[in-house]
């Protein structure tokens, strides 16, 4: 009997203490007893498996706290607030919280140069971040083309065969929620091994230079396809290919 | 053969990364309108309850990274703090925390002959879980670009610090204040790495939060009492 007792003073307690809510931006509520409340925190009392427990929140993830009885004062402390009854809501406009996601794409696209066309396979990873309208994505893909013949011949060699590195930046900037600049730098490191008439193979370093600039379309959804145009340009030292302009259309898979 | 057996339990212990509980305290200060409360204080180091605690269950039988729920999860494993004891570590940090707060006059870790004052606690919860980030893990596989690539990279997670039976004695064992307990679930985005490191940092972080915190608690509650 005295045990009943005492459960059901602890629970009358437990209740009769949890006066006060605080309703969080995320949704949540808190029922407590508001124990202090300054610029940019909100303190209070709370129960949690019948022990009492001190806690805090920021006041900037809270949309309103309601206080059991007079508020006193608890509207001057922000600017950003204002009193319904005895309910403190805050302003929370002037928060914007950074969000961080991790966006996939994988591309395939077809290069109409005027000395090469060509078609390339990219995957790009970046972290997109909502308070920053700069991406900078991580590339790695795989590249071929095919050199113009009329344009080859003049070079007086039969075949060449080019293998190349491509290393720098191609950072994407923020339009709006679905469209993005892409501005490219790469600089470019090969090797080719070049055929001429007489049957003899030389070989030879060439190094090089790929700006391009490009728009896409790239969805908000989770998944989705992604449509990409841009115009490159490549200066390289090699014999038979040592510059081109072409356009670059892309399709691809957002994920 | 013998030798090359004896030394190989070593170096294998030799290769566990010890995680410290620190967090930057220069850039602390203490309010110039508020006094230290006039005590010199031993901070001794809190009783350690996060064993007996099931949630907690999943640091001390795990390694840093875990599929929890489903997910690759990134925790603060108990595997990587025991160089030096959670609580030993935790009470430090405290220590130093205050008198860069200048919340006492003076406070001490462990005993010390100049304090006429302790400070006693338990602590039940030091808990960091965080999603494994994947964006961070391709990005290592891409040297310096890929590391700047992936900086910002931050994933959901959870941080729960509770320290409980919070108090403040005389040397003599007279009670003087009972804080109680404080406790805070931290759940937000938090910054991750591809060796899941991250949880062992992000709570070092929030714990920071949590004993500035705890300072002012501290301070509301001693304020009107009167020391001798």
């Amino acid at each position: 009997m005295r045990k009943i007792i005492l459960f059901l003073l602890l629970l009358i307690s437990v209740i009769s203490f949890a006066q006060d809510v605080i309703k969080l931006r995320n949704g949540e509520s808190i029922n407590c007893k508001i124990t202090n409340v300054d610029s940019t925190i909100v303190y209070y009392d709370f129960y949690r498996a019948e022990r009492k427990m001190s806690s805090f929140v920021a006041i900037n993830d809270i949309s309103s706290y309601s206080i059991d009885g007079k508020i006193d004062g608890h509207n001057n402390l922000m600017e950003e607030s204002s009193v319904e009854g005895n309910t403190v809501i805050i302003d929370t406009t002037k928060y914007v919280k950074e969000t961080n996601k991790w966006i996939n794409l994988i591309t395939y696209s077809q290069r109409f140069g005027l000395f090469a066309k060509g078609w390339s396979v990219q995957y790009y990873g970046y972290n997109l971040r909502n308070t920053s309208k700069w991406s900078i994505p991580v590339i790695f893909g795989i590249e071929l083309f095919d050199i113009d013949p009329d344009y080859f011949y003049e070079f007086g060699y039969s075949a060449v065969n080019m293998s190349y590195f491509l290393a720098g930046i191609s950072p994407f900037y923020k339009i709006n929620d679905v469209i993005y600049l892409n501005l490219g730098l790469n600089l470019i490191y090969g090797e080719e091994k070049l055929l001429n008439y007489n049957g003899i193979v030389s070989s030879k370093i060439f190094f090089g230079l790929s700006p391009s600039q490009g728009i896409y379309f790239i969805p908000k959804s989770k998944i989705g396809i992604t449509l990409g145009l841009s115009i490159y340009e490549k200066l390289l030292s090699s014999k038979v290919y040592n510059h081109d302009v072409g356009i670059k259309l892309e399709l691809g898979i957002k994920f | 053969m013998r030798k090359l057996l004896l030394f190989l339990p070593l170096f294998l212990i030799g290769c566990t990364v010890s995680q410290k509980i620190v967090y930057k305290t220069d850039n602390i200060t203490a309010p110039q309108s508020i006094k230290p409360i006039p005590a010199n204080v031993e901070v001794w180091v809190f009783n350690d309850n996060r064993a007996s605690l099931e949630e907690n269950d999943v640091l001390f039988k795990n390694p840093r990274q875990v599929r929890l729920n489903g997910k690759q999860t990134c925790i603060n494993s108990e595997r990587h703090y025991k160089k030096d004891t959670v609580v030993n570590q935790l009470s430090k940090i405290l220590v130093e925390h205050f008198n860069k707060a200048k919340l006492f006059s003076m406070s001490y870790y462990k005993q010390s002959p100049q304090s006429n004052y302790y400070l006693i606690g338990t602590l039940n919860s030091f808990y960091a879980e965080q999603e494994f980030s994947t964006g961070a893990a391709v990005g290592a596989q891409f040297g310096l670009i890929g590391a700047l690539a992936t900086a910002g990279i931050k994933t959901p997670g959870t941080i729960i610090i509770d320290i409980s039976d919070l108090r403040l004695y005389k040397k003599d064992g007279t009670l003087v204040k009972d804080f109680g307990n404080f406790y805070k679930e931290y759940k937000d985005e938090f910054k991750a790495d591809a060796a899941c490191w991250c949880a062992y940092w992000n709570a070092n972080e929030m714990l920071k939060d949590f004993n500035t915190h705890l300072i002012e608690k501290i301070r509301s509650d001693m304020a009107g009492i009167e020391l001798e």
